[in-house]
């Protein structure tokens, strides 16, 4: 998912979550809660399925093609960040970017990178790239 | 371990595998080829341990002289041979047992000296890499990127950069990305343990080189994202009556 991209998709993304989440020890019959069951192939599949979002026949490299693909999305502008705590936004958001809302909350930029869309808390702080209410 | 000397017992020796309990499976497959030895379980470990002497001189013995092994546990296997060796020869003398009580108080856990490694000759081939990743290494997701890692104690840091150096020559397996960036491992020493770990993060790398490595020497599914077997080999041996 990373060479071809789908990780930056919100389908990528959430699927990256449940793999993250049910493997290594997660997968173990003695793990809390029970073995994890990971995705399905079929639920593979389907991610995989969504056109590349980077045309690794460029040859380029994965990070020029991940610079590509965040600037023609438009990382120039920012992205808004909508931040939540105990499911109520808090009173600045939406955040025009994810440096806005880092400097706000005195948080590292990667932070925002790496919880938003994924339902984690990160100091009890929730990040979305779109209003709750919107189905991710 | 009962004293020997102290109350006329013999001396036992043992090789163990310690697997979790979900791959009771490869021991069984182990000890179904090697014809030798035995399996029990203990909450969420699985043993499979050879302690019929015949046995470790006649099978386990030879595998390890065969392929030796890489890390300083090499060094307790020298001393477990040489003991097993000694045992091998006849009845035990006192001063023959001296000496074997001697080797065991220095290995495992009790081992202060690694020079002798030093002088050891690491080779690392793809077969066995393969069987090293599948007790030592992670294929993980962190921060949602996923990376590949072996942890190792802090003294046997050389096989890593060995592992390190064998994994730059590996073959490109996907061609499509132009000068895609050979597996070059990060190292980090983590102080507090004394443990030294090598990863590689970069996607390329992972997916150009390492992954199609893996495929082509067979790696099992398991071997993929669940590496984090741990394999644990046991040298030890004991008093019995």
């Amino acid at each position: 998912m990373h060479k071809f991209g789908h990780y930056l998709l919100p389908e990528g993304r959430n699927l990256l979550i449940k793999i993250a989440s049910s493997i290594n020890k997660f997968r173990y019959s003695t793990a809390k809660g029970g073995a994890a069951v990971g995705p399905t192939l079929e639920i593979l599949n389907t991610v995989l399925d969504i056109d590349a979002p980077f045309n690794v026949e460029s040859g380029l490299s994965h990070t020029l093609l991940a610079q590509q693909f965040s600037l023609a999305r438009g990382s120039r502008k920012g992205f808004p960040v909508y931040v939540y705590v105990n499911g109520v936004e808090i009173e600045s958001s939406p955040f025009p970017s994810y440096y806005a809302a880092s400097k706000a909350l005195g948080l590292s930029n990667r932070v925002i990178f790496r919880y938003i869309d994924t339902s984690r808390t990160y100091k009890g702080y929730l990040f979305y790239s779109a209003p709750l209410s919107v189905p991710k | 371990m009962q004293n020997p000397q102290k109350n006329n017992t013999s001396l036992k020796f043992t090789f163990r595998v310690v697997l979790h309990i979900d791959d009771r499976d490869v021991l069984e497959y182990i000890q179904k080829t090697l014809g030798v030895g035995t399996i029990h379980t203990s909450d969420a470990c699985v043993t499979f341990a050879v302690q019929r002497f015949e046995d470790i001189v006649q099978v386990i013995i030879p595998i390890f002289d065969t392929f030796p092994l890489q890390t300083t546990k090499v060094l307790d296997y020298k001393d477990w041979r040489t003991a097993a060796m000694i045992k091998f020869q006849g009845p035990l003398s006192k001063d023959s047992l001296a000496k074997i009580l001697l080797l065991k108080a220095g290995m495992n856990q009790n081992r202060k000296s690694f020079d002798s490694y030093c002088n050891h000759t690491i080779e690392i081939n793809a077969l066995w890499l393969l069987g090293f990743v599948e007790g030592e290494a992670t294929f993980g997701i962190k921060h949602l990127a996923p990376y590949f890692s072996i942890a190792q104690k802090a003294n046997s840091a050389r096989v890593l950069y060995a592992i390190e150096a064998f994994l730059r020559k590996i073959p490109l397996g996907f061609t499509l990305t132009k000068n895609s960036q050979y597996p070059i491992g990060s190292f980090s020493l983590r102080e507090t343990t004394a443990v030294i770990s090598c990863s590689w993060s970069n996607i390329d790398s992972l997916h150009d080189y390492i992954l199609p490595g893996a495929r082509a020497r067979g790696a099992s599914p398991r071997c993929g994202p669940r590496a984090r077997v741990s394999l644990v080999v046991y040298h030890s041996f004991h008093g019995k009556k």
